[in-house]
């Protein structure tokens, strides 16, 4: 396979799977590097036990799941003759749909939160 | 006491030049999906090409970067204690653009890899790949900006 060929393949596969990991503590409760933003600390832990964002976590997971898949997908796909206008189009349409799919699931569960206020401190002012 | 978050002090600063980086972002990111379009339509200008997926992926990483800093900042000021209570709607905006913007990673990464390997008048295919992670890229960028602006109307740093 072409260089160019492989790489797409390598980076599609790797979209999917950055999609994936990202979403995943979500869906699956599995645990997840949360920062607390208040007591300056971390931790790994499935659900927070104050304010805590998990962003950074779920980012650097989804990651590193990128970064594994290119490079293990990467010298797979140039051992394969070619890429067919088919097989690219394939790869394009699934790595667009897991986007789409889970920019969706984010979208449709965050349209309905509520969210749990913080406990408004005493040196609070408000502008 | 009022807790001492990371970056804090230097908020303000630091989301203006959040904006001002996400300002450059919608731009080449706005030209860029031009360029991708084009060679669906038979008109290729590799060299701007290359040129613009190089400023999306820097502008991306610097204006995602800088959000990254603050972020703590704003999780506490103005998500935890006023937007959670009173304009709900923002805070849910707020967590779906960064998910959003997150996610837009891979998409500049690969466009930003593509430009440099393909050419788009024999790879057609490939052509086609990149004008659909460009496009969606595009309009994850706008869809942040809108919503930035959006939620900094309602409640800023």
């Amino acid at each position: 396979m072409k260089k160019a060929d492989a790489l797409f393949v390598a980076l599609a596969a790797g979209t999917i799977a950055f999609a994936f990991a990202f979403i995943l503590p979500m869906l699956a409760s599995e645990p997840v590097a949360w920062y607390y933003a208040l007591e300056r600390r971390w931790a790994f832990e499935v659900a927070p036990t104050g304010l805590a964002m998990d962003f950074y976590g779920r980012t650097l997971q989804a990651l590193a799941a990128w970064a594994i898949v290119v490079i293990v997908t990467l010298p797979i796909a140039k051992r394969f003759k070619g890429l067919s206008v088919r097989a690219a189009g394939l790869a394009t349409a699934w790595a667009i749909t897991a986007m789409l799919l889970v920019m969706l699931h984010y979208a449709w569960t965050l349209h309905f939160r509520r969210p749990v206020p913080a406990e408004v401190p005493s040196w609070y002012q408000p502008r | 006491m009022q807790p001492a978050i990371v970056f804090e002090s230097a908020a303000r600063p630091l989301v203006l030049l959040h904006a001002l980086a996400a300002i450059v972002l919608a731009g080449s990111s706005t030209h860029h999906a031009l360029i991708a379009i084009g060679y669906l339509r038979g008109r290729y200008k590799v060299r701007l090409g290359k040129i613009y997926a190089a400023t999306v992926a820097v502008s991306y990483a610097i204006t995602f970067g800088l959000g990254l800093v603050v972020y703590p900042a704003f999780r506490y000021h103005v998500r935890a204690l006023y937007l959670d209570r009173y304009e709900v709607w923002a805070s849910n905006l707020f967590d779906t653009k960064e998910n959003f913007a997150a996610l837009g990673i891979p998409l500049v990464v690969c466009a930003l890899v593509l430009s440099r390997v393909m050419n788009p008048k024999e790879d057609v295919a490939l052509a086609r790949a990149y004008a659909a992670f460009v496009l969606l890229a595009t309009v994850i960028v706008w869809f942040s900006l809108i919503s930035g602006l959006l939620i900094t109307m309602t409640r800023g740093m």
